[in-house]
């Protein structure tokens, strides 16, 4: 085993098994549980707009910001 | 029965219900009391010594706001004994769920950065070094948490909350004039200059501190660790509707002091309103900074704990305050991680601490939203919450909140990202 892995090794296990938690819970919570009416999906959709919209002006004014 | 058994019959029924609502009180009087945090506490300060008690009928009104959006989080916690976090992974799924956990955690922490600020600004004044300050935080902060009760843990917070009415004594102490603050409590106006971007900007900043992320994560958390049922559900309302009455108390008593006596000086923040304090009253100065310490404190205890339920429920960690350390050793560990990384932030010269201030209302902006609309959502669906779900009267109410909020405190972050639109 090389010095590399040695060090490595202990990180790897980690991230692994971060991961893996991860994978758990998606897949644990992967069927949205709340009756998908139509109201839900537009609640849903205007949200995700909204921070599209939000997250470019932040976006803008980094930019902007980098220009100066 | 005779007049003295019916008397004694009312005093013995008054004295259960007392001794029930004890039991079940304290997330609500806590997490109203933690919203006025050192950050809130700043804004009222401003507030005061630019408007004097103008907008005092506007912070009255912005009380039962509080309490139907937080009384909200204590029906879904009683009914379906999941964290806010854990319901919106259940109910909407990992991509919402991931959102809303990791923006949390990320509004969390800056929160807490901002409240360190606070304590130590407020410490600083009794020339406590920022050091002694945060480690003495930490100690305690953590000493709340490590003796293994939720119950202590409750009791201690109350205990902390009781420290925040200070600003009641301070108020007495600047003679307010009286007929004043009693008209400019129940008339809605507009101060003198009519109505102006500035005020547009402290309209958004009270609104602002009134409701923000954390507060629905907490209480939601807090109802299912203390173990409220359905059948507590009264109890828990009313602890909301109580906490909702200090916490527009505490905000308007801190107005009616700086509006009394720093009314038309230019402040900045709480700490250089104490300061200026005691230049002319030197108790009334301490009382405030004071009050400063202990919001950035309640903060502090509530922030931290809002993060680490919402990780614990969301990765099935042990995660009740009732645990010991080696029980929930993942949930004390994060607790302490956020606690600490955020005081050494305070403390590293140069950090860009201005920055991160506006930054929390940003990020703040991204997840308030989403976090009202999921309540409101989760609060209609029949199969979750059954006969408890929203009458329409709820629905038209919450909605209508909501809406306002959402609009307002995007206004708010956008403020904080282009500084001269409302100027």
């Amino acid at each position: 085993m090389e010095i590399k892995d040695i060090l490595l090794s202990p990180f790897k296990r980690v991230f692994q098994s971060a991961f893996k938690q991860v994978h758990d819970i998606n897949q644990r919570y992967a069927v949205p549980h709340i009756k998908m009416s139509n109201w839900v999906r537009i609640c849903l959709l205007s949200l995700r707009v909204y921070l599209i919209i939000l997250v470019g002006l932040l976006f803008f004014k980094f930019f902007s910001s980098l220009q100066k | 029965m005779n007049f003295w058994a019916k008397l004694f019959y009312q005093y013995r029924k008054l004295w259960k219900a007392i001794k029930i609502y004890l039991m079940i009180a304290g997330p609500g009087v806590i997490v109203m009391v933690a919203d006025n945090d050192a950050g809130g506490i700043t804004t009222y300060s401003v507030t005061g010594a630019q408007y004097k008690y103008h907008m005092l009928w506007f912070l009255i009104l912005l009380g039962p706001v509080a309490y139907y959006v937080q009384e909200m989080t204590v029906r879904l916690g009683a009914v379906t004994k999941r964290g806010h976090a854990e319901a919106i992974f259940h109910a909407f799924g990992p991509f919402w769920g991931w959102f809303s956990l990791l923006d949390l955690v990320l509004t969390d922490w800056l929160t807490l950065v901002t409240e360190f600020i606070g304590m130590t600004a407020a410490m600083s004044i009794f020339h406590v070094p920022p050091v002694v300050t945060i480690i003495v935080v930490c100690i305690i902060m953590g000493a709340m948490i490590l003796q293994g009760r939720y119950w202590t843990w409750e009791k201690i917070a109350i205990l902390f909350c009781s420290v925040n009415l200070v600003y009641i004594p301070g108020a007495f102490l600047v003679h307010p004039t009286l007929s004043d603050v009693l008209y400019n409590s129940v008339i809605p106006h507009f101060p003198p200059g009519g109505f102006t971007n500035n005020l547009f900007f402290m309209f958004m900043a009270n609104i602002g501190t009134t409701i923000a992320p954390w507060m629905l994560f907490f209480q939601q958390s807090a109802v299912v660790d203390k173990g409220m049922k359905e059948k507590d559900m009264f109890w828990g309302k009313l602890d909301t509707a109580l906490g909702s009455f200090f916490t527009v108390m505490v905000a308007a008593f801190c107005i009616i002091v700086t509006g009394t006596v720093l009314y038309g000086t230019d402040i900045q923040d709480a700490a250089q309103a104490a300061i200026k304090l005691m230049s002319i009253s030197k108790m009334t100065g301490t009382l405030l900074a004071i009050g400063l310490f202990d919001a950035g404190l309640l903060g502090a205890i509530c922030i931290s704990l809002a993060s680490s339920w919402a990780f614990g429920e969301v990765f099935g960690w042990a995660h009740s305050l009732n645990h010991k350390i080696r029980e929930a050793p993942w949930f004390y560990a994060f607790y302490f991680f956020a606690l600490v990384s955020a005081g050494v932030v305070v403390l590293i010269p140069g950090a860009p601490l201005i920055l991160i201030t506006l930054f929390v209302q940003v990020i703040a902006v991204t997840l308030l939203p989403a976090a009202l609309v999921f309540l409101i959502l989760l609060l209609n669906d029949e199969e979750t919450m059954g006969k408890y779900k929203n009458s329409l009267f709820e629905n038209i109410v919450n909605g209508t909140i909501v809406a306002v909020i959402i609009a307002v405190s995007t206004l708010y972050g956008i403020s904080a990202i282009f500084p001269d639109m409302f100027k």
